[in-house]
């Protein structure tokens, strides 16, 4: 949840970065346009939130999937953003995927080696405790 | 693959936190997620674009982004947040035409900031006073502390006035 107030701002060098490359080289951004900039998307953030739990909500379902958002982004007038976001959840999704294989894949080698120093030494306790904490914070 | 798959650049992990300060929202799945960090980027960039077109075409003022949100539809949500800027002149004169004179002289004459700065003093005197007389009455010394009060305001307007002739 939210502690701070400053925690429902979204950081404004990333704002900043991404006016910065969506206009033309050598156009300026005043700060004050900046920061307005930067409250108009959280404040689009909770905006399309709503209007997705809506659509949600009309569909008897209480969490928010993707294709709610996409619906939400018709229903409020943003279709232009509908066909490049299907894209990137498309690659989203890919990325997912690959992300998760992958971490498949650590934890196999890992469990392996594990064993493998398992049976090479006899005081395995406490290796295997920090092994298994790598494996915790590695699947976050 | 990299190049083509444009990577999210606003933290999730704070789009998530707004998202779940909306009352009615617990639990947001990643893929969702993505989406709405996904379109705030296309948002922020659009706006930007819009606003470019709204006037000098090689600066980005405030002006230009309230322009595109007073003016597009679907953009209704933002008029508050973002408003016309407008200066006093024409805020009085706003007031003026539709009958509301009230609101501007209550609004200078609100003194809720002044009796703060001079309960602090206050206090800073009393302390100073205990210090300096062991064992004073105290009702007196109330008294007294409100009779210096008023005269170092008028002191002050006074001061003021003084800086204002020699200007």
């Amino acid at each position: 949840m939210a502690e701070r107030v400053e925690d429902l701002n979204l950081p404004n060098a990333v704002v900043s970065r991404l006016i910065k490359d969506s206009l033309p080289d050598g156009v300026s951004v005043s700060k004050e346009a900046r920061l307005a900039l930067a409250k108009a998307a959280s404040i689009f953030v909770l905006f399309l939130t709503s209007a997705s739990n809506n659509v949600a909500t009309k569909n008897n379902k209480k969490t928010i999937s993707a294709q709610d958002v996409l619906l939400a982004l018709q229903d409020t007038d943003f279709e232009g953003f509908i066909e490049p976001l299907r894209e990137s959840l498309d690659n989203f999704k890919k990325a997912q995927k690959e992300k998760k294989d992958a971490n498949a894949e650590k934890r196999k080698s890992k469990s392996k080696e594990e064993e493998e120093r398992r049976s090479s030494t006899n005081a395995p306790d406490g290796d295997s405790d920090s092994a298994s904490a790598v494996m915790i914070s590695d699947d976050d | 693959m990299s190049g083509k798959m444009k990577e999210l650049q606003l933290p999730i992990s704070r789009v998530k936190t707004i998202m779940k300060s909306s009352p009615d929202v617990d639990s947001v799945p990643q893929d969702s997620l993505a989406v709405v960090t996904k379109a705030t980027e296309l948002f922020i960039q659009n706006l930007a674009r819009e606003a470019l077109k709204n006037g000098d075409t090689s600066k980005v003022d405030y002006s230009d982004v309230a322009k595109v949100v007073q003016s597009k539809g679907n953009l209704f949500f933002l008029r508050e947040i973002i408003p016309k800027k407008i200066t006093v002149r024409e805020y009085k004169e706003i007031m003026k035409k539709e009958g509301i004179t009230d609101i501007i002289s209550s609004s200078e004459s609100s003194d809720d900031e002044e009796d703060d700065e001079e309960g602090g003093e206050e206090e800073e005197e009393e302390i100073e006073d205990d210090d300096n007389d062991n064992e004073g009455v105290e009702d007196e010394e109330d008294e007294d502390e409100e009779e210096v009060d008023e005269e170092e305001d008028e002191e002050e307007e006074e001061d003021e006035d003084e800086d204002d002739a020699q200007r």
